[in-house]
């Protein structure tokens, strides 16, 4: 009895090689798009990311200091020259509303001392027509 | 006080006395 021939012939062998040739480019085109379809998300969390930043209201570049508080804002204000010449000229008469202790420290040549809260009462030493000239610190 | 009691020409130095002393402008003290 003859012994079968197992040794296949290439030609036989040809649809096989096919077969696993395509086997193996769909598995890898499988998992190369599992691999791809997880660095998706990630790639669209750093896009969507951008909108979270800049959503924040951003910082301003300098921000404003802290104003002084300016007392009696709607009176005049005059410069310090102005006030000299006013001085140098007689033409007006300056009130230190410091305060006395401020006042015998130091305050402009012929000026009165007087606080606002005594001027209701001290009205009477100044006259209606005197361009009066006001300074605190 | 002083607008309210009809004065009606006051001011006020810019700055106070600190700018006055800055610009080198006299001042007098009391003995």
């Amino acid at each position: 009895m003859p012994s079968p021939d197992r040794s296949a012939r290439p030609s036989q062998l040809a649809p096989i090689y096919l077969i696993f040739v395509g086997v193996l480019l769909i598995v890898g085109s499988l998992v190369w798009l599992i691999v791809a379809a997880q660095e998706v998300p990630a790639a669209q969390l750093a896009v969507t990311a951008q909108p979270v930043v800049a959503t924040q209201p951003p910082a301003p570049p300098n921000p404003p200091a802290a104003t002084p508080r300016i007392p009696y804002p709607g009176v005049k204000r005059v410069s310090a020259a102005d006030a000299k010449a006013a001085l140098d000229l007689g033409t007006a008469v300056f009130i230190d509303t410091r305060g006395d202790p401020y006042f015998k420290n130091g305050h402009i040549p012929g000026a009165i001392s007087m606080t606002s809260s005594e001027v209701p009462d001290r009205l009477g030493e100044l006259k209606s027509a005197d361009w009066i000239i006001t300074y605190c610190t | 006080m002083l607008i309210d009691g009809g004065f009606t020409k006051v001011t006020a130095i810019r700055g106070g006395l600190d700018a006055w002393l800055e610009a080198g402008y006299p001042i007098e003290q009391m003995p």
